[in-house]
């Protein structure tokens, strides 16, 4: 059995309990209901799960978490290093230097997998003044358009609060990265 | 019809066709006015890259990224790229020569572009179809 399904049928028996219960001890009268009582918090304390199996029920909390190397291999150390930086800045949720940043980024193209709108945010990511505009990503080539205007055609988009994207050619590829602590 | 009057309505997106206006006459009164005019000619546009490679020649680039995202975001980074513009206007020519689809994704581009622009600059963007 999954974590999941553990978790999910967990929910539909604590869910389920009050129809048990009340089907077991169908409108009772007011003195009946008296009477009854012992009972009933007797069955309870029997159905009682104990608390710590409540905890995996609260939604986990999704972050992007610093970090000081990157899979795939960016062979580049400045882009590197400007990458960790802003993912840096991410998780303590800025002061980004531009207003477009933090920012829903529509996903117009569908490249990255649909999601509802406002699941990604994206980010500028600024890299040192000439660095390559040729960048081997996990062994792969690309070939990055000229950096034209003060944000440049680099961006990081975040999906869900915690899977990290790297756009190298102004979001015309997307490469999942893994930031590793 | 004053062109000034035409971008200073609420619609991102405004149909100049049918009044007496013409693209030049457009171009020159909003540039007079402190816009930043990006004029690009439709006709015989087969698809988006065409409308693309004549944004980057309007803005003097000899590259664009091909998608709609990079597009409204180039529009965006307009404020820092170009900021003491009044504000940012897309004379269409030809308009109705762009094929249906991407005329649909360059009007919704352009009406993302100019939210982003307003609420975060202060600026108007406005796209005039001739």
């Amino acid at each position: 059995m999954t974590a999941k399904n553990k978790k999910v049928s967990l929910l539909a028996a604590l869910l389920l309990l009050p129809f048990f219960l009340s089907s077991a001890f169908a409108a009772p009268s007011a003195v009946e209901q008296l009477a009854l009582q012992p009972a009933a918090s007797a069955a309870l304390d029997s159905f009682a799960a104990p608390e710590p199996v409540l905890i995996p029920l609260l939604p986990e909390t999704k972050a992007v978490h610093p970090g000081t190397s990157i899979l795939p291999v960016i062979e580049d150390r400045g882009r590197v290093d400007a990458i960790l930086e802003l993912v840096a800045l991410i998780s303590r949720g800025g002061p980004f230097p531009f207003k477009e940043d933090h920012k829903t980024f529509k996903n117009k193209e569908g490249l990255l997998p649909a999601q509802p709108l406002g699941f990604y945010k994206e980010y500028t990511l600024l890299v040192p003044k000439n660095s390559s505009r040729q960048l081997v990503i996990g062994g792969v080539l690309y070939n990055l358009p000229p950096s034209y205007g003060v944000r440049g055609c680099e961006r990081l988009v975040v999906g869900g609060n915690e899977i990290v994207y790297y756009s190298p050619t102004h979001y015309a590829d997307f490469i999942r990265l893994t930031i590793l602590p | 019809m004053d062109a000034l009057k035409l971008v200073a309505g609420e619609a991102p997106v405004a149909d100049a066709r049918g009044l007496s206006l013409s693209p030049a006459g457009a171009e020159a009164a909003l540039r007079a006015a402190g816009w930043l005019v990006l004029r690009a000619d439709c006709a015989g546009m087969e698809g988006r890259d065409a409308l693309f490679s004549a944004f980057a020649a309007a803005l003097g680039r000899d590259y664009f990224a091909s998608n709609w995202d990079a597009f409204a975001d180039a529009l965006v980074s307009l404020a820092y790229d170009e900021p003491s513009a009044a504000g940012y206007v897309l004379v269409m020519e030809s308009y109705a020569s762009l094929p249906a689809g991407p005329a649909v994704m360059f009007e919704e581009s352009v009406k993302d572009a100019a939210a982003s622009l307003m609420s975060g600059h202060g600026k108007a963007l406005r796209a005039l179809l001739f």
